[in-house]
């Protein structure tokens, strides 16, 4: 098996290769973060193989999303590091959530520096987000496709169009007709 | 304020830090003084939020399954791995006969070689990698990333699957698997099965039909092993 990090000996290399959504970068990243988040959490709590998985993968997708948003800049944390502080921040929450009535110990490392926002208003964001994910398998396959080209890809209209086999023009149209089904979920 | 697709594509683009310095700053002044715009950014950026996670998730999971597939494929070598027998010491007259016979092998297999072309494990071996060509990136600054299709994911698993079963020398196996990918995807890792069959057949010292499965490949200038392939089919002449 080649090592997915034999390139990524430079934080900042691997970070700039992450803003250019390098697959290889991607899979260093998880590689890294699995080695030191499950380990931890298996010594800290009694979560399941499959719940820390599962767990590790949101606490990279908010990390990526905070990567592509500007709000995680490297300033001495390294990726790996940070994504530990969120993954721990995520099996709190989920252990919370499942009403267990013996906390997980804290750590106060980690504890300290909440890279997430616990207030109301981020809950009332939280609770809309997922309201929204859930009403995306609803969209039909060309409008998910155009959504997707549009907020993940920033892609325009021209190529969208492309992309679905119709005219720049329809693709706006549609387009528009989507997002505005999924700005209901919001209003 | 009127939604329209102009002020969605500039939400966007100052979402995703698309803008430049003075567009973004121009732009947050006017959120800032217009009460119904600053609302909409809100709601876009949670849709876009929720759009993200999902695609993310999604592609860490892939990432996920590929290592798992990679760790699968480990874990089978090291259990079909054979001990080394120790070595025997060989009887000196023997060991002449030895000798003799292995000049003579490989005076025979150099006339083999040089009258019916390069070996087909030569060319397996030059020619395999475990690390398949990923989708191409668009890599636009302006850009960001790919969406990844979930047929997608499960294609890319089935060709890390094949492509372990390949190092573990069960190639029948990891051949029919490919051929499936090959045959029922349309998207990049269906050509990827494609390259891969290819070399299973050359790891099965099947020279004809790697020339065969070849040749579509050469014929797609497209083709992500496009070169490889031109390459691949003046070795085997």
């Amino acid at each position: 098996m080649i090592n997915p990090c034999q390139n990524f000996t430079d934080t900042a290399y691997l970070l700039q290769s992450l803003i250019q959504e390098d697959h290889v970068a991607f899979t260093c990243l998880y590689k890294r973060c699995q080695q030191i988040c499950l380990p931890y959490a298996s010594t800290h709590t009694q979560l399941n193989k499959e719940i820390q998985e599962d767990l590790l993968q949101d606490a990279l997708t908010e990390f990526t999303i905070q990567l592509r948003d500007h709000r995680y800049t490297y300033q001495g944390v390294p990726p790996e590091q940070y994504v530990k502080r969120v993954f721990w921040y995520k099996c709190v929450d989920y252990w919370r959530k499942h009403g267990h009535l013996k906390p997980l110990p804290d750590d106060e490392e980690l504890l300290e520096n909440w890279p997430i926002d616990d207030s109301e208003e981020a809950a009332e964001r939280e609770s809309m987000i997922n309201r929204i994910i859930q009403s995306l398998v609803r969209l039909d396959e060309k409008c998910l496709k155009l959504v997707r080209l549009f907020y993940y890809q920033n892609k325009p209209l021209s190529e969208c169009g492309q992309e679905l086999g119709i005219t720049a023009e329809s693709a706006k149209v549609k387009r528009f007709r989507c997002i505005e089904k999924l700005r209901n979920f919001v209003l | 304020m009127k939604l329209d697709n102009d002020l969605l594509t500039q939400l966007n683009n100052y979402l995703d830090h698309k803008l430049t310095a003075d567009e973004r700053q121009a732009f947050a002044q006017q959120i800032a003084t217009d009460a119904a715009l600053s609302e909409e950014v809100n709601r876009q950026s949670i849709i876009r939020e929720a759009v993200l996670r999902k695609e993310y998730k999604a592609l860490f999971k892939q990432i996920h399954d590929e290592l798992a597939a990679q760790e699968e494929g480990r874990v089978m070598r090291e259990t079909t791995a054979q001990p080394e027998t120790p070595g025997r010491v060989l009887p000196l007259r023997r060991y002449y006969w030895a000798m003799a016979a292995s000049v003579t092998l490989l005076l025979g297999l150099g006339w083999f070689f040089f009258g019916k072309g390069p070996d087909t494990a030569q060319l397996y071996a030059a020619h395999f990698s475990t690390q398949p060509k990923q989708p191409s990136r668009v890599i636009d600054p302006e850009i960001m990333g790919s969406p990844r299709q979930p047929a997608q994911q499960i294609d890319s698993v089935q060709v890390a699957k094949a492509i372990e079963l390949l190092k573990v020398d069960n190639t029948s196996q990891a051949a029919e698997s490919l051929r499936k990918v090959a045959r029922e995807s349309g998207n990049h890792w269906g050509r990827v099965a494609e390259w891969y069959l290819v070399l299973a057949y050359l790891k099965a010292n099947d020279r004809n039909e790697a020339h065969k499965q070849l040749q579509p490949i050469i014929q797609d200038t497209n083709h992500p092993y496009y070169p490889e392939a031109i390459t691949l089919q003046n070795e085997l002449k």
